[in-house]
């Protein structure tokens, strides 16, 4: 493992991995910690990545423009988002049951979707992607960055400042530690959590988005493979600081990015295949264990709040 | 009975706006397809055969993850024990040889069985004591261990029981287990018929006595219903929520055994479609009820039969099924909008 950091054309190619990896799971954890901070949970946010993904890769597929794509998951991610806010809210939805569902539903409808579409079964046809920001070649290696790297880092910025930073930011943070003071101070509580749901399903459809028409350029079952899961534990990690998300996705990227790179360059003799590819998850279980009690998020997080 | 309606409807909408017939898809999906010679679901004997071979899972996971919903735990790491739990039956039916006889034979399996159930708790000890000790949310961390689990079993196939030339054709399988430690099927009516779905039926009755007519069961209703209460009351709550998690596990376990012994006989890295995930809207259409959990295993198995009907037929996706569950499931979250279509109906018919 020492030549990792030894040989500096493998420590490029990790970093560049690392900082492909996180954008997803950075948007998530942005989007989510926003929403918990306005006291609503949503636990879809996988399969809200994984509609925004094909929405993005049809987008793309049928108007040959990758920046439609990009922004047809944007709104799916939102109306998604919305919608299971709206639940939440007006119909006192169980919170974590309608993200299982919403996920569950999610994998049946793309892969319906996808044989609609394509006719064929498991992925799709090569879309447009989106061109990359710069390119940067090391020792005549390409690298690319996308435009959703400088995107989703401004995000997390813009929703710190906005949380600690301004009026809005300390209504949303309000209704999240005591819904009843909240309402009692003229803040409407239900208006809040509607904003920051469309706000987080948008991201949540971002990072769909860049999983199919960035990162990748087709749309594939299951492509999300776990990453609106690894965003939910990242707000636990990252203490529900869009912040501290920024260091905490660029760290659980890099574990995302090691199986590949264990997986090319070490080959199956040294080590096999399967434990690479068990990091990401194994990790966030650990950073679960170590962060679960000792954080403490927004006291009423996934309480439904009723005005009596 | 209203979410089931509105998982066939809203799914059905789906599929009519996208292009396909929900009609001839919902009708082949449970009775088939003569000129294709399809059963679905329940069209013929294969199909009724088929339906319950894979009941005999889902009722399992279902039961753990309604047996965890009882008590306010979402444990949704069963697909994971199951893993555990199939590989670990493997290995004690395929290390040990017992001579040939219907005693040893019985022995054998139940040895088993035993054992993955055993590596199915332990396995699952793991998301229960960070959610005692750390506090970590087990729908979190029971749906990252299911991935571990999965890549520990696939790691220990590929490194001890296939050629290091690669993984052949066939998939990521194992050699059979010794012949004591499998459990035949019997013939019903020219099809084989798999005994899988006694064992499943064993711990279904285990469950319905343990939760309507023990303390135990008392116990965990109270602490599903208000943990503050049922501590005031004197049960201790991280007991319950260890031993709903516990029996989840070991429900996990055997139903990877039952894979193992009484279907495959060997172990197949793609034996599980999903079957853990799947308890959970059995879980929810059951209610909190065994019996309900019981019938609603049965029909999600149906969807899941069903659905490889339908593909031949219309064209569609067998993933299909997972349209219609995740339908169901995100109605069930919505008791109160269930409550408003109930009683509208009930208007209705006292109108009409």
């Amino acid at each position: 493992m020492s030549e990792i950091l030894v040989d500096p054309i493998i420590f490029v190619s990790l970093a560049f991995g690392a900082i492909r990896s996180m954008i997803p799971l950075l948007l998530g954890s942005v989007g989510e910690s926003t929403l918990e901070r306005s006291g609503l949970m949503n636990l879809g946010v996988e399969g809200i990545m994984l509609m925004s993904a094909f929405a993005s890769a049809y987008g793309s597929w049928v108007t040959g423009n990758p920046l439609v794509g990009l922004l047809c998951g944007v709104i799916v991610g939102a109306v998604l988002g919305l919608l299971c806010g709206y639940l939440s809210v007006k119909f006192r939805a169980d919170q974590v049951v309608l993200g299982l569902g919403l996920t569950t539903f999610s994998l049946g409808l793309t892969e319906t979707l996808t044989m609609a579409v394509w006719t064929t079964y498991g992925y799709g046809k090569s879309v447009p992607r989106m061109p990359p920001l710069m390119r940067i070649t090391i020792e005549g290696i390409p690298y690319d960055i996308s435009f959703l790297l400088p995107i989703s880092v401004g995000l997390a910025i813009a929703a710190y400042w906005v949380l600690y930073g301004t009026k809005q930011g300390l209504a949303i943070r309000s209704c999240g530690e005591n819904a009843l003071a909240a309402d009692a101070a003229g803040i409407n509580v239900p208006m809040v959590r509607y904003a920051t749901s469309a706000f987080a399903g948008a991201l949540f459809g971002l990072a769909g988005a860049y999983i199919a028409i960035d990162w990748n350029n087709i749309f594939i079952r299951a492509m999300t493979g776990g990453r609106g899961w690894v965003s939910i534990a990242l707000v636990i990690f990252s203490g529900w600081n869009p912040l501290a998300a920024i260091g905490g996705s660029l760290l659980f990227g890099f574990f995302d990015t090691l199986q590949y790179w264990v997986s090319a360059s070490l080959g199956a003799s040294l080590l096999p295949a399967q434990v690479p590819r068990m990091i990401p998850y194994l990790v966030t279980v650990l950073a679960l264990a170590v962060y679960g009690r000792r954080a403490r998020g927004p006291a009423e997080v996934g309480k439904p709040y009723v005005k009596e | 009975m209203i979410i089931i309606a509105v998982g066939f409807l809203v799914s059905g909408l789906i599929m009519y706006v996208v292009g396909y017939d929900p009609v001839a898809a919902y009708s082949a999906m449970f009775f088939g397809s003569e000129e294709r010679g399809l059963e679905g679901a329940f069209g013929g004997i294969r199909g009724i055969v088929s339906t319950l071979r894979e009941a005999s899972f889902i009722i399992l996971t279902g039961l753990a993850a309604q047996v965890a919903f009882s008590a306010g735990v979402f444990n949704v790491g069963v697909e994971g024990a199951m893993y555990i739990g199939a590989f670990v039956s493997f290995v004690v039916g395929y290390a040990l040889s017992f001579p040939a006889s219907a005693a040893t034979n019985a022995l054998h399996a139940l040895l088993s069985i035993l054992a993955a159930m055993l590596a199915g708790m332990a396995w699952m000890y793991v998301p229960a004591y960070l959610k005692i000790k750390r506090g970590a949310h087990e729908v979190v961390t029971t749906i990252m261990l299911n991935y571990v689990a999965m890549f520990i079993t696939e790691l220990l196939v590929v490194k001890f029981f296939l050629p290091a030339t690669g993984i052949p054709p066939g998939g990521i399988l194992t050699p059979d287990i010794s012949p004591s430690a499998k459990v035949e099927p019997v013939q019903l009516l020219g099809v084989d018929f798999s005994l899988g779905i006694l064992p499943t039926l064993l711990v279904a009755i285990i469950a319905l006595i343990v939760m309507k007519r023990t303390v135990v069961g008392y116990s965990i209703r109270a602490v599903g219903a208000s943990p503050r209460a049922a501590k005031y009351g004197g049960i201790d709550v991280d007991k319950i929520i260890l031993l709903v998690m516990l029996a989840g596990g070991a429900m996990g376990g055997l139903a990877g055994a039952i894979d193992v012994q009484f279907i495959e006989h060997k172990f197949n890295q793609a034996f599980s479609p999903g079957y853990g995930i799947s308890g959970i809207p059995v879980a929810l259409i059951g209610r909190l009820d065994v019996l309900g959990v019981v019938v609603a295993g049965v029909f999600v198995s149906a969807l899941h039969i069903g659905a490889q009907s339908i593909q031949p037929v219309t064209g569609m996706p067998r993933e299909i099924s997972s349209l219609i569950e995740g339908v169901i499931v995100f109605s069930a979250a919505l008791p109160s909008v269930i409550e408003i279509i109930r009683s509208y109906l009930k208007r209705r018919g006292a109108g009409s």
